[in-house]
């Protein structure tokens, strides 16, 4: 790619682009050098499919994580929290809501409890190094509104700096940011208000803890 | 020159070099990767956001609240963008976030289109990123006599948004954060 003058002079960053095959790793555990890192194996975030189903999509992120096949379509989750037909287009007025994510994720199973605050640190990296899926509603400044968002790796480097990995499914691609700015403006635009955790081993059918009548919500 | 950038945060490049380097590795200081280009970052465009309930007025521009720069970083292309922002004003920035992926080659894509349609103009343009994180729309921005935009997201569908100027931009936008706002409205009036 050529940079035009406005964006000149370039400045050089240690390393060295390793092109195509570093992009090849964005779903994969962050590279570090000499510090922690740990990722959750396997774990896609999924973009949402309309303009207010995060809640769908990190819930059927999490059920493909976890193997939970029956919901791991966004349309399959969003039916049976609005209970209507949410797959047939026609409907999108009708499911394309907010909802909360204790329901949806109740019913794969693996909602273990939500945690209406943030966590320290080290809590995210227990969860993680369990190989715990771990969602975060993220409450917009100054706004009304919110956003589920799910942890999908940690590292800390040399000077101790701590880094989560972050499945948006507004974003595509994985957004790398410091625990500190995650915590209080993730995107310069957020604070972290309450967190969800999951059960590796899914709850018997019928089991699921059901979320309550005023759980947050978030588009 | 027809398009300018604002002056860099002093130490802005310091607090970017730290980050990138733990974040995307390798930091080799040894012999070259044969055919590898070296990793650096263009100048930092500074980066506005705007809340949901501004983005419903057709001059949310003007709401537009600067949180920080954005930087393009490249190799061989483009890699990733990375933000820095100042936590206190005055005071050294501190490394924000990094995104891999498309957000990354869309940037680089409107640049490059930006430079092609404006650098000549007589009319002058400074290089700005606009953000609505709660919609989600990223655009780069050309501020100037009139706004220009290139939207590279807008909504949940990224893959049918082809980077390119958007006369309409400003239009979709508040048609976004007005249904976003409505459904809140009635969602909030209704037993769920």
């Amino acid at each position: 790619m050529s940079i035009p003058s406005f964006m000149l002079p370039t400045v050089p960053l240690a390393g060295r682009s390793s092109g195509p095959g570093f992009l090849s790793k964005a779903a994969g555990p962050p590279p570090v050098g000499g510090g922690r890192a740990r990722s959750l194996n396997r774990f896609v975030m999924q973009m949402q499919l309309h303009d207010n189903w995060c809640w769908a999509a990190v819930t059927a992120s999490i059920a493909q994580f976890y193997r939970a096949q029956s919901w791991t379509v966004q349309c399959v989750v969003a039916a049976a929290e609005k209970n209507t037909q949410c797959c047939d287009p026609v409907n999108v007025t009708a499911c394309d809501r907010p909802a909360p994510l204790d329901t949806p994720l109740g019913r794969t199973g693996h909602f273990s409890q939500r945690v209406d605050s943030s966590e320290e640190f080290s809590t995210v990296v227990a969860e993680i190094d369990a190989q715990r899926a771990f969602a975060c509603r993220i409450e917009w400044h100054q706004s009304s509104d919110a956003h589920f968002v799910a942890v999908a790796g940690y590292s800390v480097d040399d000077s101790g700096t701590e880094y989560l990995e972050i499945g948006d499914p507004l974003i595509p691609g994985t957004v790398h940011t410091t625990y500190a700015e995650f915590s209080s403006n993730y995107r310069q635009a957020g604070a972290w208000a309450n967190s969800y955790f999951t059960l590796s081993s899914p709850l018997p059918a019928g089991g699921a803890p059901a979320g309550d009548a005023l759980a947050p919500v978030a588009p | 020159m027809a398009i300018t950038t604002s002056k860099p945060p002093v130490g802005g490049n310091t607090a970017l070099t730290a980050a990138v380097e733990h974040l995307m590795g390798p930091t080799d200081s040894g012999a070259p990767v044969a055919g590898a280009n070296p990793r650096e970052a263009a100048q930092p465009v500074p980066l506005f956001s705007v809340r949901l309930e501004n983005a419903a007025d057709d001059q949310f521009m003007y709401h537009a609240q600067p949180t920080g720069w954005r930087y393009l970083i490249f190799g061989n292309g483009p890699l990733a963008i990375a933000d820095v922002r100042e936590k206190v004003r005055g005071a050294p920035p501190v490394f924000s976030q990094l995104i891999r992926g498309a957000l990354a080659e869309r940037m680089a894509q409107a640049v490059e289109l930006a430079a092609h349609e404006y650098q000549d103009a007589s009319e002058s343009y400074e290089a700005r990123v606009l953000e609505v994180p709660a919609l989600p729309v990223v655009a780069f921005w050309l501020h100037g006599v009139r706004d220009v935009f290139y939207p590279l997201l807008l909504g949940p569908d990224v893959a049918k948004l082809k980077v390119q100027e958007d006369t309409s931009f400003v239009a979709k936008v508040t048609a976004l954060a007005k249904v976003r706002l409505e459904r809140q409205q009635i969602d909030r009036l209704q037993p769920r």
